[in-house]
């Protein structure tokens, strides 16, 4: 029983780390309307930028979540006009054969210039592990998990209390619209770009604290986040906080009876289930 | 007999075939190896275009077809049946045509972009499973052909040629089908279907049976090409058969070919795999994973630039000039 409990406050643990990505994902579809199969390589560069800003210049781990998505914000402005800018109103095959071929591209110079050597960020407190009452969970999970949530409410209260977070919402429930009431839209394309990039750089943080890094890990992250939207329901950010718990229950309470190898096929049963019962997702309207 | 010759549509598609056909007396085991490869992806290709192409249904998971399929001829082989892969690849196609069907009935209901996710993580999920369970599969070492004599009762021969010629066989008799396709009564279902769903239905069309047999004659022409790939190579392990290579390779032949035409996915191909090769023996030595990178970069400007794929393009400059 108690292992069963155990499993279910990982799962939630990673679910909650999964969201801060998901909510960004969900953001650059919902608003750009833009297919994002490179988004895990992205998340991939975001854990080797705070893995090198710690290891090597020695920035505190709690700096280096305020740093690198910094850093993820300002890059998104010139990769906004030099990508992504063109493929905004093109099919959605279209971007998906685009942004693969990015995601190629972006392994491949991963694998240059760091190797395939799986990395840790090596945060001290990764070893070591907290006892409540039956079940034990590691430390540095439940501070990237605390961590997760506390920014996870701040996107919240940027997107229902200020201005231009209102203008977010109403391009992610009707695009035209944007256009029609006078607002240049690739103004707001760019801020939805520039939010959705600096929510990865804070997933990637959150993730390094934990887990290593290697060139590959990308393309496993694409499908998580993807898969956790599609479940919550595209255009829905409640939905895709919850799409991300289901992902990180089914991986983590799936591996209790199955072996772990297996976590993916069970994330895979779901996503079928729910696509066949509910197309639009849990929370969807699109 | 003669208007069939003299129309230059046919000349031109006759002199490439001769051409295909005499490439091999040049003797170059290599550019004979690396063209078998093409034509063999060529026909997954092809495949993956009667999906596509016709259907609009964005598959990524047609490495699942083509890698089951070459596990399962070659199970058919090593099993007590000892079934010859002359028989055994068709077996194996059908069987997973039938289990394209099953992936068409189980995403029944997702369209467009909740089709290729699902789709996506098929293959990733097979290669999980198949490394898993190595106690059946071989696990990550792979698979070998059982080695024997050269017999050509089990598709065994010394000289690379004759498996280039089968693979152009191979390729020629999907290429009859598709054509058979274009113009039968299934092909224009299909293609009704992917223009647009509503209208179809609403003139009679069974969105869902046309969908499923669409899926499963892509799955079969797929499958071929698995079974003739593990008679060639001679050996598959899960990464080769499920990895995100084989899909990418299968899918970019089509697309940067063009969508939707018969010979669009062949001239992708045979861009494609060549280039992949060239860059891994010019690029590699330098650096591991350049070749990678540069051809990443270099499909991001065809995707751009030529969205319709090249054979459309080649289509309309030979227009101008003939």
């Amino acid at each position: 029983m108690s292992a069963l409990v155990q499993s279910i406050v990982s799962g939630l643990l990673l679910g909650g780390i999964y969201a801060v990505m998901a909510v960004g994902l969900d953001i650059i579809y919902g608003v750009l309307d833009l297919v994002h199969m490179a988004f895990g390589d992205f998340v991939m560069l975001a854990m080797y930028t705070s893995f090198f800003f710690y290891t090597l210049f020695g920035l505190n781990e709690f700096l280096i979540l305020f740093v690198v998505p910094l850093l993820f914000l300002i890059l998104g402005i010139p990769l906004y006009y030099g990508i992504f800018k063109f493929m905004i109103g093109k099919p959605h095959s279209f971007h998906i054969f685009y942004t693969a071929s990015l995601s190629i591209a972006l392994e491949a110079a991963a694998l240059i210039f760091w190797t395939s050597i799986p990395r840790r960020m090596g945060v001290p407190y990764a070893q070591e592990a907290i006892e409540l009452g039956s079940i034990i969970l590691n430390k540095a999970l439940i501070i990237a998990f605390i961590l997760a949530v506390i920014i996870t409410i701040l996107v919240f209260i940027f997107l229902f209390k200020t201005d231009l977070g209102t203008l977010i919402r109403a391009a992610i429930s009707n695009r035209d619209l944007i256009e029609m009431i006078g607002i240049d839209p690739h103004k707001v394309y760019l801020l939805a770009f520039c939010l959705g990039m600096s929510l990865i750089g804070v997933g990637g943080v959150l993730l390094a604290y934990y887990y290593p890094v290697s060139p590959t890990v990308g393309l496993a992250y694409t499908t998580y986040m993807w898969i956790a939207i599609v479940i919550g329901g595209p255009g829905s950010i409640v939905g895709s906080i919850v799409g991300s718990c289901i992902i990180g229950l089914s991986q983590t309470v799936s591996a209790l009876y199955f072996p772990v190898a297996l976590q993916n096929v069970f994330m895979l049963f779901i996503f079928i289930i729910v696509l066949n019962v509910k197309p639009k997702g849990l929370f969807g309207s699109r | 007999m003669l208007k069939l010759i003299t129309s230059k549509r046919n000349t031109i598609i006759l002199l490439l075939g001769l051409l295909s056909v005499l490439i091999p007396i040049c003797g170059n085991k290599y550019v004979i190896h690396i063209l078998t490869i093409c034509w063999i992806t060529a026909i997954a290709s092809v495949g993956w275009n009667i999906c596509y192409g016709y259907t609009g249904l964005l598959s990524f998971g047609h490495a699942l077809f083509f890698g089951l399929s070459a596990y399962i001829t070659l199970w058919l082989r090593v099993s007590p049946l000892q079934i010859t892969p002359w028989i055994g690849i068709f077996i194996a196609a059908s069987i997973v045509g039938a289990i394209g069907i099953a992936v068409a009935f189980l995403t029944i209901r997702a369209k467009g972009i909740y089709f290729a996710l699902t789709t996506f993580a098929l293959p990733q999920v097979m290669l999980i499973v198949f490394t898993t369970f190595w106690q059946i599969t071989g696990g990550a070492y792979g698979v070998t052909v059982p080695f024997t004599e050269e017999n050509p009762l089990f598709m065994y021969f010394y000289n690379p040629a004759v498996y280039y010629y089968i693979a152009l066989g191979f390729l020629t008799l999907t290429l009859l089908l598709q054509m058979k396709l274009n113009r039968s009564k299934l092909g224009y279902c299909l293609k009704a279907i992917g223009s647009d769903e509503d209208a179809a239905s609403s003139l009679g069309i069974n969105p869902i049976s046309t969908r499923l047999m669409g899926l499963g004659v892509s799955a079969f022409v797929t499958g071929l090409a698995g079974g003739i790939y593990i008679n060639f190579m001679k050996f598959i392990d899960p990464y080769e058969a499920f990895g995100w290579v084989r899909n990418i390779q299968i899918i970019l032949g089509a697309v940067l070919g063009g969508v939707g035409s018969i010979f669009g996915p062949v001239l992708g191909t045979f861009v494609v795999i060549p280039l992949s090769e060239f860059m891994k023996l010019t690029l590699e030595r330098y650096c591991m994973g350049l070749n990678l990178l540069v051809s990443g970069l270099i499909l991001m400007l065809f995707v751009a630039s030529v969205p319709q794929g090249i054979y459309f393009y080649i289509k309309k400059i030979l227009k101008k000039y003939l």
